[in-house]
């Protein structure tokens, strides 16, 4: 089982409860998690990351038991077993896509696979990129960027949060494909949230996808 | 990329408010170092030149201007006291030791003192080349008279009259040098040698003695001594106090008096200095402060990325600890560069040792502090950072 949730609930710190159906995702299966704004997808990939602790229930992500984790060993794994690429790409405008790219062995304290790095880049169409630095990428190209830095350290789920804001249909439909793309060469799981209506239609042909509809808050 | 690779890329991403920081941080260090090397210098350099020297014995007048005369040729003595004194004073149990000192003329500005061969003693002064003096005008030149003026053994000059160097020159008597010192860092690498008869000579009581045995008029112009035994410093004083025309001086005292008042100076800079370190610790603080605002995203993409809070709170200080390695050693770099301007200048005048090469025990302290001060303004960017909030990754743009 990649995901694996039994009466999973959530506390804000308002006093409101947030309750989520069960889910089962099996190893090699996609999630699409669809709903308005405001109706927990958020607080579901918090929970899924392992940045917020759920109030109630079980979640299992990866094998790993969640709500038995420390913060410290949270981090470490999220580290290790998630990708993420949020919907504001958060490259780092300091510095070269290359040395964006070293981020996530920052993170660990690891030394940068230098290998693993160009195989990647070279893959996602991003070599020639190397020394560029955000703001002298199109939106593709940043994309495939912030892409790249959540495959690196070779995760078994990959969160994308909202990957088709703003872009026009053809832009979302390459987007969608180039993450069913990756999510099948590196053998992962993907997990897509998004309140886009479109990506339902464009990625109905991605096998073993699960959707998941959120209604929101109940007390 | 490691962690204080990646801190350093964020230093320099901001330019201006990293140099702003520099600059702040680097001349508090600066003032602060260079207030301890100058003051360390000055009272090791007053030290050496006290050397077990008790008393100064001059003419009457202010025993601070004796003082600077006697011991470190500073200042212009207050006027001549008669040979007989010297006689006298040796013959007190309580003197261990009497030096008598004759000045009046000088070689381009360079103070020639008529002594005996004690006062080399009373510095462990040793010959680097000749002999010492043998008869009246015959001179050892110091260290620094020497390679300033380029005089050799062998060579012959001309002392002008006064301590100046504009006085007139005694031409038709000149000096032959005889020896050169070795460098003791000392008052006597600034100083010129001779016998006390050289200065009699040339200053007209040559044959007196002869003529007029009865009445000694041979003066000097003042005595140093060593005590005995600390008794001497309770009677010996008052008793030289007590002859007509006879004023003493004790350096201990009058060092202590001179101290007191550079000190004001010293505390006055080092005032300075910590306001600036104050200044740049604010100045560190508000930059780290709004550069991790600036960098929320960056810093909850690490934690994403599998950073634990603790790398992200050190990425921030590593930034801190960055700018105050750089400040340090560009502090310590200007503070000795600020000591040796100082010390060159004071060189053309003649007066105080200082300069650069100078290295103080303390100095370990300037980036010790620095340090202190940089994590002490990181402190509260880092706990900021520390506790950042990464779900707002999550949350849609507003």
């Amino acid at each position: 089982m990649m995901i694996e949730t039994r009466r999973l609930a959530y506390a804000y710190a308002g006093g409101a409860r947030l309750g989520f159906p069960d889910l089962c995702l099996p190893a090699g299966g996609h999630l699409l998690l669809q709903g308005p704004s405001g109706c927990g997808k958020s607080t579901l990939l918090a929970l899924l990351a392992g940045l917020l602790s759920a109030s109630e229930g079980e979640l299992r992500v990866a094998g790993t038991e969640l709500g038995t984790l420390s913060a410290r060993a949270r981090d470490a794994w999220r580290g290790r077993q998630l990708g993420f690429v949020p919907q504001r790409l958060h490259l780092s405008s300091s510095l070269s896509v290359r040395e964006n790219l070293a981020m996530p062995y920052v993170a660990a304290g690891l030394p940068p696979d230098a290998a693993r790095t160009t195989s990647l880049m070279a893959r996602l169409g991003i070599a020639a990129l190397a020394q560029r630095r955000p703001h002298q990428l199109s939106v593709g190209q940043a994309q495939r960027v912030a892409l790249a830095r959540a495959l690196l350290r070779q995760p078994r789920l990959l969160l994308a949060d909202e990957p088709t804001a703003n872009l026009d249909d053809a832009a979302a439909a390459a987007v969608l494909n180039l993450l069913a793309q990756s999510a099948e060469q590196e053998g992962l799981s993907l997990v897509l949230a998004t309140h886009d209506a479109r990506v339902a239609s464009m990625m109905a042909a991605l096998p073993g996808l699960q959707t998941l509809r959120l209604a929101g808050v109940s007390a | 990329m490691r962690l204080a690779a990646l801190a350093w890329r964020y230093l320099w991403s901001r330019p201006l408010a990293s140099l702003l920081n520099l600059a702040l941080l680097s001349l508090g260090l600066a003032a602060m170092s260079f207030v301890m090397l100058c003051s360390e210098q000055l009272e090791a350099g007053l030290r050496r030149d006290l050397a077990g020297i008790d008393l100064v014995v001059g003419a009457k007048g202010s025993p601070m201007q004796i003082m600077l005369a006697g011991v470190f040729h500073l200042d212009v003595p207050t006027g001549n006291i008669p040979l007989q004194t010297l006689t006298q004073l040796r013959a007190q149990p309580l003197v261990a030791r009497a030096i008598p000192l004759a000045l009046g003329d000088s070689l381009r500005g360079y103070r020639i003192v008529g002594t005996e061969p004690d006062y080399l003693a009373q510095y462990q002064a040793e010959l680097a080349q000749g002999a010492l003096w043998q008869q009246p005008l015959q001179a050892v030149l110091g260290a620094e008279v020497a390679r300033r003026t380029g005089l050799r053994v062998g060579d012959r000059f001309a002392g002008s009259h006064g301590l100046g160097s504009e006085g007139e020159a005694h031409a038709q008597r000149p000096y032959q040098v005889v020896g050169v010192l070795k460098a003791t860092g000392s008052v006597l690498d600034r100083l010129v040698l001779t016998d006390l008869a050289s200065v009699w000579a040339l200053h007209g009581h040559e044959g007196d003695a002869e003529e007029a045995n009865a009445v000694d008029e041979r003066e000097i112009t003042m005595l140093l001594l060593s005590y005995r035994s600390p008794l001497a410093a309770v009677s010996l004083p008052r008793w030289v106090n007590a002859q007509p025309g006879l004023q003493a001086a004790a350096p201990a005292l009058e060092t202590a008096r001179l101290f007191r008042m550079l000190g004001v100076g010293a505390e006055v800079l080092r005032g300075f200095a910590i306001v600036l370190l104050l200044a740049s610790a604010l100045s560190v603080l508000v930059g780290l402060l709004s550069a991790v605002r600036e960098r929320q995203g960056d810093l909850a993409m690490l934690r994403m990325l599998g950073a634990p809070a603790w790398r992200v709170a050190a990425l921030v200080s590593l930034e801190a600890v960055w700018l105050a390695l750089l400040a340090s050693g560009l502090g310590l770099a200007l503070g000795h560069a600020l000591a040796e301007g100082l010390g060159l200048l004071l060189a053309e005048q003649q007066s105080l040792r200082l300069g650069g090469a100078w290295w103080s025990a303390w100095e370990w302290a300037v980036p010790g502090l620095a340090l202190l001060l940089a994590l002490a303004s990181a402190a509260w960017p880092a706990w900021r950072a520390f506790r950042l909030d990464v779900t707002e990754l999550l949350q849609s743009p507003r």
